[in-house]
């Protein structure tokens, strides 16, 4: 078990038509695990209760619904491991 | 009110395998059928989950099965209390409606020109067919594409229906909620089919889709329809554990297991499965693996992440090349890091399939008039233990005939119900909805859904006890108090999910309920339900079925003898 805890950073491009009128770039952070998938991450605790994601077999690319964009890939939220990026 | 509303001949509710081909059969006789889908059509379900097995006994790989070694190894694999009426028809039909998927489109793997049919644990001889280990997306795929060219059928995708209201003679109603923008649909139909799957989201490890949560059971069961065999979940004894295995499906690591020469050990090394049961890989069903594997970990021999070990390393690179060659399944786990010649894979016990579900006869049809079912709701099929690669071709029968005969139904509707019941409904949801958006309190649904996963996994896992029951009764109780007046979902109407997950939360507090009752009610152990304190089977007593139906705020339960018409047990 780690002692120190990691987080993990998310960035998120959001639009909320009921609230703003244009979109914006919302953060979260996560603990950090390891083999914890993107999609994993979007549902720890539903991230942002009101953020809104499709998602079904948590499996890897079988029901294929959570395609999304991450750091300019589009790939499969369930597929990929929330690694450290980049970006951040 | 103002909602839309859409009238038609039959409403299927629940739109993966079982509800297409619900659809397609239900169109042949009705003029306008509707399906309503919880996410998208086509992908969400578990259908599409199914990796490898399909089971009919076509007797292509061997010549000596037939419909009737399928009928003998499925009630024998559903431990007797199957209903043997149900399961001759499925095992005489299952070979036309794989055929049928094959005229919709559908590849399979062949062997000289025929479906190739592979061996699976349970079965007596080979009858799995199969294509590259995507099984599910490949038939789920060739369903929703011949769904969306039969003109009759209209599809409702991330619509959800949370009432649903049965009116004998007449119209029926169910209502909707559409996800994007929280808005009701009413449906109006002659007849209602649900075909919405299992619930096996109630239990902390899992193997099934995130929407698989009981809904059409829990609908059904308060429309007084009569559930049964609610007391057996299957557990599947080899699921991926550690390493993650994206892209290859939960049940991933079992392809190591029936495949030749896979060890099974513990901690420590020891290949407990060879000393129980000295053919395992084919014999041992999927009840009897989980529950010895669980004893392992029960009993201290577990691996770190609470597995056993399944290991292929002691065999020759070129045999392991060979072997796992379908479905790239060698390569594929290689891409991904994990190279199964050097290390052995933990695996772990996840639960998988409802056997129970709503008591219906060869038509479909339920003790309510007008209200069918087919599918993973549905029980009689798999009796206490489901065989392996028994439901993708179960689905398809019981499916079709739901349709089928719920389009009958509704030729013989006389026509309008009583709307009075939807407006009254259509307020009591639309302040329900505001209240928990007006809460204050910080009970939030997806805490609720980890708690019941939480109780359920310890209090109706794999190994039971009357005690952990009844406690989890308790804390299951106490959980629908407190969601009575702490539930709280987040204000906004648009694509909210936490809507869904409140409504989803309170069909699985029902369904686990209902698990924990039956479970209780049945003091042996048989099949997928095993118990410390009445740790062996007693045909004597209980060669039945708990059939159980809501009465009043209670649930009333009853047993049903077995008919053993076909077979009876052996000894």
């Amino acid at each position: 078990m780690m002692t120190t805890e990691e987080v993990c950073r998310i960035k998120i491009l959001s639009f909320d038509s009921e609230r703003v009128p244009s979109s914006f770039i919302q953060g979260y952070e996560i603990p950090f695990q390891k083999e914890n998938t993107i999609l994993d991450s979007l549902y720890y605790k539903h991230v942002d209760p009101i953020l809104a994601f499709r998602g079904s077999c948590f499996a890897g690319g079988w029901c294929n619904v959570c395609a999304v964009r991450v750091n300019g890939r589009s790939l499969l939220a369930c597929k990929h491991f929330a690694g450290k990026g980049d970006d951040n | 009110m103002n909602a839309e509303v859409i009238d038609c001949d039959v409403l299927i509710i629940g739109g993966g395998g079982a509800g297409a081909m619900a659809a397609i059969w239900a169109s042949k006789e009705a003029k306008q059928v509707a399906l309503v889908e919880k996410g998208v059509f086509g992908k969400a379900g578990c259908t599409v989950m199914g990796a490898f097995s399909m089971c009919a006994a076509f007797g292509y790989s061997d010549p000596a099965d037939n419909p009737r070694r399928h009928f003998e190894d499925t009630i024998r694999g559903g431990k007797f209390i199957n209903r043997q009426d149900l399961v001759d028809l499925y095992t005489r039909e299952a070979p036309d409606r794989v055929m049928e998927l094959v005229s919709y489109g559908a590849h399979f793997d062949l062997e000289n020109g025929r479906l190739h049919q592979a061996m699976m644990e349970g079965h007596s001889l080979p009858r799995a067919c199969h294509y590259d280990r995507r099984t599910g997306p490949m038939i789920m795929g060739t369903l929703a594409r011949q769904v969306r060219k039969t003109q009759a059928v209209r599809v409702f995708e991330e619509v959800v229906i949370i009432d649903i209201k049965m009116n004998a003679a007449d119209s029926h109603y169910a209502i909707g909620v559409r996800w994007a923008d929280t808005k009701f649909i009413v449906f109006q139909a002659k007849a209602i089919a649900v075909t919405t799957g299992g619930g096996a989201q109630v239990y902390k490890n899992n193997t099934t889709s995130l929407d698989n949560t009981g809904d059409g059971i829990s609908l059904m069961f308060e429309a007084g329809v009569e559930l049964s065999d609610m007391e057996f979940v299957q557990f599947y004894p080899t699921t991926v554990c550690s390493p993650k295995l994206p892209g290859l499906g939960p049940t991933a690591t079992a392809f190591l297991r029936l495949r030749t020469g896979a060890r099974l050990y513990n901690a420590r090394g020891e290949n407990f499965m060879d000393q129980e049961m000295p053919g395992w890989r084919f014999q041992a069903t999927r009840d009897r693996l989980s529950q010895a594997i669980y004893r392992e970990i029960a009993e201290g021999r577990g691996t770190p992440n609470n597995g056993v070990y399944l290991d292929i390393t002691h065999l020759p690179l070129e045999t392991i090349r060979k072997e796992y060659e379908i479905g790239n399944y060698y390569k594929k786990l290689l891409s991904i890091g994990v190279d199964i010649s050097r290390r052995p894979i933990e695996t772990k016990v996840s639960a998988h399939f409802f056997m129970g579900g709503a008591r219906v006869n060869e038509r479909g049809e339920t003790n309510i008039p007008g209200l069918f079912a087919g599918g993973e709701s549905v029980s009689g099929y798999h009796g206490a233990n489901r065989l392996g690669g028994n439901a993708l071709s179960e689905i398809l029968v019981s499916g079709s005939r739901a349709g089928q005969y719920a389009a009958i139904w509704a030729g013989s509707c006389r026509g309008q119900g009583e709307r009075k019941w939807v407006d009254a409904r259509l307020s009591a949801w639309e302040e329900k909805i505001l209240e928990w958006q007006g809460r204050k309190s910080d009970l939030r649904a997806i805490e609720g859904k980890r708690k019941i996963q939480e109780i359920m996994w310890e209090s109706a896992g794999v190994v039971r006890d009357g005690a952990k029951m009844e406690k989890g009764l308790g804390l299951l109780a106490d959980l629908e108090e407190e969601t009575k007046t702490r539930l709280t979902v987040t204000p906004g109407k648009k694509f909210n999910r936490e809507i869904l997950d409140a409504l989803e939360l309170s069909h699985m507090i029902r369904i686990s309920t209902i698990i924990l009752r039956s479970a209780l009610m049945r003091r042996e152990s048989r099949g997928a339900h095993y118990r410390l304190d009445f740790p062996f089977p007693d045909n004597k007593e209980w060669l039945a079925n708990i059939v159980l139906q809501k009465s009043g705020e209670d649930i009333s339960l009853r047993t049903e003898k077995v008919l053993l018409t076909h077979m009876v047990p052996e000894e």
